[in-house]
């Protein structure tokens, strides 16, 4: 009996100790109460997710050449849904800064309820923006050239997309050599429209009130390197004749082959 | 009847123990008025410059607490025998960073590494040369334990400060808090973050007023920012390619990707891993965070082991002695073509000449910054 008393003694005095520690806030759970999509991209060597500073990825050419990836950033902007009919809706500012090795991939956006054919956006951005002063954006703005890095910091404006990486020409070799493509510059702007259903845009995705919607956005890189020797140009920092030709063929690649998909899970 | 009253006695001590002390300045009791006066970051880091950083939203600006900062970083009491100061090895007149090619801890202790220079940290995201740290609040804490640095324990430092008068003083005003060690590196992150560099030659004529620039500067200009190319005729080189690493107004890349911690060609072997130690991955030996050039005229010697003298050494080295087999080294630098540049006399003197125009001499002498203890 004496111990029941005692124990009812301590449980009490417990009871009384713990009505002191603050109250446990429940755990926020986070539902979507607006219409929003979630992009995500991803970069892709056939198929299989781009890794940074490990493996080689074969480039299929006559003698081939074997690339490892050390950074792949772009730099977006009026980065867009289109509706079904033909309407834009422009997601957030639609400047957005897209970082494959840091993974910084995922966006969320409040959008319309409806039905979507495509995503549209501009590689680079427009000139006044392009060549104005990148520290008038806020600290985690994509535009934040400090932020980023991804800016000539002189009178060349943004990088609207850097490849950094090197090459060998068989996996033998004992030393690597650089590869370093950086998009810039007004003439090297351009525009792209992703159709979600491939080529033939027939499919469309919906967006539904209170629900989010992932939208996968994929970055097939090895169609941009399509036809690239690198023993031939390595680099291209989209300046002097020779430079400029290679980043119009790779961006031509970007066009011609497809390069980017939108897939529905 | 004795039961219920010890039953009752237990409830009761056990509630009086939420009875909040009358002394808590937070809570009841004669409330203690500390209101620090808070600091508009707009006045740190002005419209025009290097625009408005990140900032710890925890830890706002007060001149109670930048002021507290200012005195714990130059006070030789934060270190164990209370011989040197954060201040010591970090010296205003060379951006607090100091000559010495290796600092010297207490007793004679020598560090690792060259001492890096302190300024505009707010832009950064990664500090120390080799990229372990990512916020001050936490950097502080390294120096002052390190063994062969100031090889302080953080009790004893809250026993020291508590007994200090100025700090039992300046903590309250800042923090309201009695001295100890948390509120203590939120006093010196607050310091830290307000060291701005902004006033040199370079920072008013950037980006392109090149009307501001002597002839010798302008070339040396054109070829900091100039791609790395060869005239066809003279076989020259046109361009150094500094900017990839050093651009912008910060004259230093902040994004660890894009050349922001890079190996920069000294070493084919890495007798100190940098980056590589701290991440495991082989392919980051070598790699060290590249400092800002601004007043780089005051901050050798140069590099992590401070291997470089004279800043003609570090142009002889880009010029001259890069690494190009360097298992790690950049992809910026690789993608050069392992070619040496090759500089002439002229064109290193030119080069020269453009990195002295970042030399920020208000900086140096601020007296904001200066030790508060010297009269």
């Amino acid at each position: 009996m004496k111990n029941r008393i005692l124990g009812c003694a301590l449980a009490l005095l417990s009871l009384g100790f713990q009505a002191c520690e603050d109250p446990i806030e429940p755990p926020v759970v986070v539902v979507e109460d607006k219409p929003t999509v979630e992009l995500n991209f991803s970069a892709l060597w056939n198929g299989s997710p781009l890794t940074f500073l490990s493996g080689w990825f074969e480039q299929p050419l006559t003698q081939k050449e074997y690339i490892q990836f050390f950074n792949f950033g772009m730099i977006v902007s009026k980065l867009s849904l289109v509706k079904e009919d033909g309407t834009e809706v422009l997601l957030g500012d639609g400047y957005q800064w897209i970082d494959f090795k840091k993974g910084r991939t995922q966006f969320k956006y409040e959008v319309p309820v409806g039905k979507y054919k495509s995503v549209k956006f501009m590689l680079g951005m427009d000139s006044a923006v392009n060549h104005g002063d990148p520290n008038q954006w806020g600290a985690e703005h994509p535009l934040n050239g400090n932020l980023t890095g991804m800016h000539w910091g002189w009178a060349g404006g943004y990088i609207f997309q850097a490849i950094d990486g090197n090459y060998r020409d068989s996996l033998t070799d004992k030393y690597s050599k650089g590869m370093s493509f950086h998009t810039a510059t007004d003439v090297m702007v351009r525009s792209f429209e992703v159709p979600v259903g491939g080529a033939l845009g027939a499919a469309t995705f919906e967006v539904k009130d209170k629900a989010t919607t992932s939208v996968g956005f994929k970055y097939h890189i090895n169609r941009l390197y399509q036809g690239i020797e690198l023993k031939k140009g390595s680099v291209s920092h989209s300046e002097g004749v020779k430079e400029m030709a290679l980043m119009q063929k790779l961006l031509d690649n970007l066009q011609q082959n497809s390069a980017f998909e939108i897939a529905i899970p | 009847m004795n039961r219920i009253a010890l039953l009752g006695l237990c409830l009761t001590l056990g509630l009086w123990s939420c009875k909040k002390d009358p002394k808590d300045p937070l809570v009841g009791g004669e409330p203690k008025v500390y209101q620090p006066t808070v600091i508009d970051p707009t006045s740190i880091f002005p419209a025009g410059k290097f625009g408005m950083p990140a900032l710890p939203s925890d830890n706002p600006f007060t001149v109670e607490g930048v002021y507290l900062g200012r005195m714990l970083f130059y006070d030789p009491m934060l270190s164990f025998d209370s011989s040197i100061s954060c201040g010591s090895c970090h010296r205003q007149e060379n951006a607090f960073t100091e000559t010495k090619r290796l600092s010297t801890g207490i007793y004679g202790l020598q560090a690792n590494r060259n001492s890096s220079s302190l300024y505009n940290l707010a832009y950064s995201k990664k500090f120390f040369w080799d990229a372990r740290q990512s916020t001050l609040r936490e950097l502080v804490f390294e120096p002052i334990q390190a063994h062969n640095e100031m090889a302080m324990t953080l009790p004893l430092l809250a026993k020291k400060l508590g007994r200090t008068q100025r700090y039992i003083e300046y903590f309250d005003k800042a923090f309201g808090s009695k001295p100890n060690v948390f509120d203590m590196s939120k006093a010196l992150e607050q310091f830290l973050l307000t060291l701005v560099s902004k006033e040199s030659r370079f920072n008013a004529f950037f980006p392109g007023k090149f009307s501001l620039l002597n002839d010798s500067e302008k070339r040396g200009a054109l070829l900091f920012n100039g791609l790395v190319d060869f005239d066809a005729v003279t076989g020259l080189t046109t361009g150094a390619d500094c900017f990839h690493c050093h651009g912008g107004g910060l004259a230093q890349q902040n994004n660890p990707d894009m050349g922001g911690i890079a190996n920069n060609g000294l070493d084919g072997n890495f007798p100190d891993k940098g980056y590589g130690a701290i991440t495991g991955n082989p392919a980051d030996r070598g790699l060290f965070k590249t400092p800002s050039l601004l007043n780089i005229e005051v901050t050798g010697p140069y590099m992590h082991d401070g291997r470089f003298a004279t800043l003609d050494d570090v142009i002889n080295h880009y010029s001259d002695n890069v690494n190009y087999l360097s298992p790690t080294i950049s992809p910026m630098m690789a993608a050069h073509g392992n070619k040496q540049l090759k500089l002439t006399a002229q064109q290193k003197a030119d080069l020269k000449a453009f990195l002295l125009t970042m030399t920020d001499t208000a900086f140096l002498a601020n007296p904001a910054f200066a030790n508060p203890f010297k009269k």
